[in-house]
């Protein structure tokens, strides 16, 4: 009945890694248009929509994702839809996503000084010129770190993923430990697929940062455009 | 202000319509699960595979253990295919009342309680609820409890056993699935663990500096399914009594428990 910790098991730990992988970039995918929206959203001039954006956010950020997770599952199932578990966690990680971003983008373009933004308006240069010429160039550098901050912390969070039956690296893990007994290299066998996801993202942060310059640059330098 | 206390209103009016949409549901007599597994050709069965013995993958990774062994003689029984959906110990009543899985069987005991939730069928297997412990750790009777730490997993009828009994002073850490519960004592994090006899002979088959201390209490395990299809009850009591006369079922517990009960009780 039990098993020895062989390759069998590395590759389905592989397998469930991918999962893992394909759910953090279905996050992504659908977090950053979402999160854009947000952003966008937050310094709208229209008072409502800045109010949709902001209680949005507060909702999202104030309730554990577990809960939203278990809402998009089961709750939509007791509504009537039966939704699978990738569908249900692509939903709640896109959600979760899309508040998180839209929160750390919106902080950076927040952080352009107001003098740009009125020095814009002065050139007479339309809102939306006047954010793709000015405002996001500069915004764009002090969001990167925040942003890979979260990107691995929502690869790690894809883990609680397996509450609803999604089975990724840490229920395939779980999985593993429970018919080998090896728990110890299991889980160090899980936390190295875990860094081969999370380690390149770190590094083409790194890469990014240092492509886009360091210290204030030129809006209108054509590098930046 | 208002944008908070819009949401706020909106927070708790969600469960209420949530209720709501399930009552309408339920009124709308559903058909059997029975049928409808039948018309689909397969049983979907909600089971954890991280709960040894009772839920395992083999060695090609492929859902086995006890629960499993069930599974598949009742989707033989009804002809069609058996569908094992790995769920966690904690969702087996949401999965079921949610109507993710046909049935739930995955070490599952019966109680009042749940019976408010869910329906049982007869037993499938009467389990012990054990404490097991390391032999270097002096354990005998549950008032030795007191200033040890005991692993058990978390809303599982071994939590609601230990923390019945055991005395005030005993430091319960509670996990959420089998699996971490059986790495904290075999990781030294816990002193002594309560788990069903069945996952007490796995582990000690596996690491024998580990011993059972005593039995807590009995625990009869069902198979769990939806309120009101009385089809499908009636058909897997019929059938596990079948089973179990044709003696399928004790073959089942000898190999995968180390033995076998000597009767199953019946309530229908």
């Amino acid at each position: 009945m039990f098993q020895t910790f062989s390759f069998v098991h590395v590759g389905f730990l592989a397998h469930a890694a991918l999962w893992t992988a394909a759910l953090s970039a279905v996050a992504l995918a659908g977090g950053a248009v979402g999160g854009l929206l947000v952003a966008g959203m937050w310094i709208a001039e229209t008072a409502w929509v800045r109010g949709a954006a902001r209680g949005f956010v507060a909702v999202i950020q104030g309730t554990p994702l577990l809960v939203q997770l278990f809402l998009a599952y089961f709750g939509a199932a007791f509504a009537g839809l039966d939704v699978p578990p990738l569908a249900a966690a692509a939903l709640a990680f896109n959600l979760w996503a899309a508040a998180f971003l839209g929160d750390i983008w919106r902080g950076a373009l927040e952080a352009v000084p107001r003098e740009q933004w009125e020095a814009a308006t002065a050139l007479g240069l339309r809102r939306l010129t006047m954010l793709r010429l000015v405002v996001l160039p500069q915004a764009v550098r002090p969001a990167i770190p925040p942003t890979v901050g979260f990107l691995v912390q929502l690869v790690k969070n894809t883990a609680l993923a397996s509450i609803i039956g999604f089975r990724e690296l840490t229920r395939a893990g779980q999985i593993v430990a429970n018919v080998t007994f090896q728990p110890l290299a299991v889980f160090l066998t899980v936390a190295v697929f875990y860094f081969i996801i999370c380690w390149p993202l770190s590094l083409a942060s790194r890469r990014l940062e240092a492509r886009i310059g360091s210290g204030r640059m030129n809006p209108l330098s054509e590098r930046t455009l | 202000m208002t944008v908070s206390r819009r949401l706020a209103f909106g927070a708790a009016a969600l469960p209420l319509a949530l209720s709501a949409a399930r009552e309408a549901r339920a009124q709308t007599a559903a058909p059997s699960a029975l049928d409808a597994a039948i018309k689909r050709g397969s049983l979907i069965v909600g089971t954890s595979l991280s709960s040894p013995p009772f839920g395992i993958v083999d060695a090609n990774m492929q859902p086995d253990g006890y629960d499993v062994g069930i599974a598949k003689l009742l989707a033989r029984e009804l002809g069609v295919k058996p569908d094992i959906q790995d769920i966690v110990a904690s969702n087996r009543i949401p999965s079921l009342t949610s109507g993710k899985v046909d049935i739930v069987i995955s070490s599952f005991s019966i109680t009042a309680e749940r019976a408010k939730a869910i329906a049982f069928t007869n037993c499938v297997y009467v389990d012990q609820q054990v404490m097991l412990g390391p032999k270097s750790v002096q354990i005998t009777g549950i008032e030795d409890l007191k200033g040890k730490i005991i692993g058990v997993t978390r809303s599982t009828t071994n939590d609601i056993a230990v923390t019945r009994h055991a005395p005030e002073g005993t430091q319960i850490q509670r996990y959420d699935d089998d699996a971490a519960t059986n790495q904290a004592i075999l990781a030294g994090q816990v002193q002594g663990m309560v788990t069903s006899a069945g996952g007490a002979y796995a582990i000690r088959e596996h690491n024998p500096t580990l011993e059972t201390k005593f039995i807590v209490s009995e625990a009869p395990m069902g198979i769990g399914l939806r309120h009101g299809d009385a089809d499908l009850l009636h058909w897997l009591n019929t059938t596990l009594f079948m089973l179990w006369t044709n003696k399928e079922i004790q073959p089942l517990q000898q190999k995968w428990m180390g033995g076998a009960n000597t009767d199953l009780p019946r309530y229908s």
